[in-house]
């Protein structure tokens, strides 16, 4: 197991997580210890829900998911696309994802303009931080 | 001035590119267009639209072009440029206005074909940049409100979209490099622009070429060998895009969609495993390779995007033919010249 995996697993078992929410922790930790280097890259909501099934329902999932990108041992980045119509899945930079998120405002990254509704059309994924596997 | 400026910009470059031109400009962008214009109209002193307008320069000779190379005798060189040079520029609003757009109501009244308006030169080249008039098809969403029962209208439909068709100013370049021996025709391509019209453009510029009496274009340089060389060179910038064959009767089209990664297509797993299931080679024919610098604290993204329209063509042992490249995601003169030098190289292209 890598030394960054391994130090979030430690610590996570140490921790004051307890019942559902601890569980998925650990079960998204050992699934992201397993993949291949590059699996790691756009992990979706829908892969962790099938990663944890069976353990913690969605709310208990999205806390554990909190936990992993947000604690100080955090294993995943998270990040923002926006669903175009015509070219697909456009991947927002940091700076308008930040805004997405923080202010509710979703700027489209082809037409500048505000986009309504952002909720509807913005998704979110992870990837698994660089730093994590040395 | 400058805020004719900022709507130049809004109408032929992608908010992306657009905020890097405003940062590298000095100008801290909002949080969108009209936020950022609103910011700059509210400001005690307007900034001098100068060096914003130097850039918007650089974007019309080199931001998101489909181009073509042909083959230019070294000793055409210098008279294809002096005639460039002596090209009498019209008083028409495309040319007064340069570099600024026209107006929609402008822009009906724009002479139809290629109009020239103006002469750029830098260290790379000399170019005769030219404005054009065309119709493009748009998408635009229908707001429920619109309709005469919004409420029934929202439960029917979950979006409802209208085309239209507008007026685009298209820049395009003729451009003689000092160092390399092709002459490069540059049409912007802007999202919408099909494959048929952006060639159809082309004949035409390279048309004008020939009616200047020094030299003669007949066939673009096929780019398609640099298709596999790019794809078989992994320290060549990063592919993020590739569309092949196999014999086993597929098609694939596989992505990146992390762009800013470092994840690459061509090493990437699922893409490895399928080949390792196959016997023979994939006959690749579209790819798309991205190069990342960053200056400044500003991250710059300039790419090539090459496309067969199939596996298989008219090409030597059966292989399809590329005649242009879209060059994408250059802000600056030097992202557009690095990309072609990588082009060249990869089509083996003598300097």
């Amino acid at each position: 197991m890598p030394m960054g995996i391994k130090r979030t697993h430690d610590w996570l078992v140490s921790s004051d997580i307890s019942g559902e929410i601890l569980r998925a922790c650990l079960s998204i930790t050992d699934w992201l210890n397993s993949l291949k280097s590059d699996e790691g890259s756009f992990v979706t909501l829908r892969d962790v829900s099938r990663v944890v099934e069976g353990q913690a329902n969605e709310d208990e999932m999205l806390a554990a998911l909190s936990i992993l990108t947000t604690s100080d041992y955090a294993l995943l980045d998270v990040h923002g696309y926006l669903d175009d119509f015509e070219s697909g899945p456009l991947v927002l930079d940091d700076c308008a994802f930040r805004s997405a998120i923080i202010e509710g405002v979703l700027i489209h990254p082809a037409t500048g303009d505000e986009v309504p509704d952002p909720e509807t059309h913005l998704h979110l994924f992870y990837s698994l931080r660089a730093e994590v596997l040395d | 001035m400058i805020l004719k400026t900022l709507n130049s910009m809004r109408k032929r470059m992608s908010w992306t590119d657009a905020r890097v031109l405003l940062l590298k400009a000095g100008i801290e962008p909002g949080l969108g267009w009209n936020k950022t214009i609103e910011k700059i109209k509210q400001l005690p002193v307007q900034p001098d639209a100068g060096p914003l307008q130097d850039q918007v320069i650089e974007h019309i000779l080199c931001g998101q072009k489909f181009t073509k190379l042909y083959p230019l005798n070294p000793k055409d060189r210098t008279a294809l440029q002096a005639k460039l040079v002596d090209q009498k520029i019209p008083d028409i609003a495309a040319a007064l206005s340069f570099p600024n757009h026209l107006t929609e109501d402008q822009l009906i009244e724009h002479p139809g074909g290629f109009s020239p308006v103006s002469v750029e030169s830098d260290d790379d080249g000399i170019g005769l940049v030219f404005s054009s008039a065309f119709q493009m098809k748009k998408r635009e969403d229908i707001p429920f409100e619109e309709f005469g029962h919004p409420d029934e209208i929202r439960a029917r439909y979950d979006e409802i979209v209208g085309v239209t068709f507008q007026w685009e100013q298209i820049m395009s370049v003729i451009w003689v490099p000092h160092h390399r021996d092709n002459i490069e025709l540059r049409i912007d391509y802007p999202k919408g622009m099909t494959q048929d019209a952006i060639h159809a453009l082309h004949s035409q510029l390279r048309e004008l070429v020939n009616s200047l009496g020094v030299v003669k274009l007949v066939k673009a340089i096929n780019l398609f060998p640099a298709v596999r060389n790019f794809y078989d060179d992994k320290k060549e910038g990063r592919v993020t895009e590739i569309m092949f064959s196999t014999t086993t009767g597929g098609i694939k089209n596989e992505k990146i969609i992390k762009r800013r990664g470092q994840i690459d297509q061509r090493d990437e797993t699922y893409h490895l495993a399928g080949k390792a299931g196959l016997d023979t080679e994939i006959n690749l024919y579209r790819v798309t390779v991205e190069w990342s610098f960053t200056e400044d604290n500003l991250f710059f993204k300039p790419s090539i995007l090459l496309a067969a329209t199939g596996p298989s063509g008219k090409g030597p042992g059966g292989e399809p033919t590329i005649s242009g490249a879209v060059i994408g995601g250059c802000v600056r003169a030097a992202d557009y010249e690095f990309v072609i030098e990588r082009l060249g190289q990869k089509v083996k292209l003598t300097a």
